[in-house]
């Protein structure tokens, strides 16, 4: 694929990839914004080459994950803080990082991003692959490198523990 | 919120955040591109490792083999003899230093009277 064409299936994607990049740096702006120019960067000059063997989209979202994780690492071994509090996309967040005041959103968005917060690093990919950003199980497998069993066990589990949270908690 | 939320409800939710994320997020823009780093591909740093250890190798070959200067010393100047050498000669040394061969009794009685004799001599000597 020529470097024009890149562009354009960037730009296309470019808003969904925002809201995974989001995801994956905790609703981090910042990071996210770092994390999707450096996505595009490696993308664009070869350092992550698309193979056509599943949608560009999946494949995009799997270079950002990845990247999203290196900076996680990196930025942890910079700080040298205690390793515990620097969250990667897989682990809970830091005890005090708040995303859902990092943004603005409404009532609905707020409950339900902190809900999100609580769930396991893997349920909460998975749900927001299938229902942000409309993938099916086996897609979102793909974007996050598992089994399609995996990640079907991930959706379910993390369906039901969403809906404890938002249920049963009521004013989270 | 009921216990009995469907996956509708869910979905609708990600919507309104999807929308709300969307509303903010910012318009893309090509990624500048970054000065090019000057790579060294690995099998080049391969071979620049490998000249590095051939050539410490011979190197150390080379300095290995050249003999160090050997100063040579005439064995003559190394003997010396002790001003108190004699002392070190006790009678029957001679008598000492030989090994006997079982089942020969001839000789050896004859050096024993030998050895003998000699150290009577040598009183004798001391004493005159």
């Amino acid at each position: 694929m020529h470097r024009p064409d890149l562009e354009a299936e960037l730009e296309r994607h470019h808003r969904a990839a925002f809201g995974w990049a989001l995801s994956c740096c905790g609703w981090d702006r910042t990071q996210a914004e770092d994390v999707l120019q450096t996505s595009y960067l490696k993308v664009l000059e070869g350092r992550a080459t698309f193979g056509g063997r599943s949608a560009f989209r999946t494949w995009l979202f799997g270079v950002i994950r990845r990247t999203a994780l290196e900076q996680s690492r990196r930025r942890a071994l910079l700080r040298l803080v205690p390793l515990g509090t620097v969250a990667g996309p897989n682990e809970p967040r830091a005890a005090g990082h708040d995303p859902v005041a990092a943004l603005e959103h409404g009532e609905t968005t707020r409950q339900l991003m902190a809900a999100l917060e609580f769930l396991p690093g893997r349920q909460r990919e998975v749900l927001h692959l299938v229902f942000y950003e409309d993938m099916s199980i086996s897609q979102a497998a793909e974007v996050l490198g598992l089994g399609v069993g995996t990640v079907r066990t991930h959706y379910e589990r993390g369906k039901r523990r969403l809906r404890e949270l938002l249920g049963g908690r009521g004013e989270l | 919120m009921t216990q009995d939320m469907n996956d509708n409800d869910l979905r609708d939710r990600f919507r309104v955040l999807q929308s709300e994320v969307e509303r903010t997020a910012p318009p893309y823009r090509r990624p500048a591109n970054r000065p090019a780093r000057v790579r060294l591909a690995p099998a080049w740093l391969a071979a620049a490792a490998l000249a590095t250890l051939v050539a410490g190798a011979v190197w150390i070959a080379t300095r290995n083999g050249t003999p160090p200067p050997q100063t040579l010393v005439g064995l003559d100047a190394t003997w010396w003899v002790t001003p108190t050498d004699f002392l070190l000669t006790t009678p029957g040394t001679d008598l000492l230093r030989s090994v006997p061969t079982l089942g020969v009794t001839e000789g050896a009685a004859d050096d024993a009277s030998q050895a003998v004799n000699d150290t009577a001599e040598l009183t004798e000597r001391t004493r005159s």
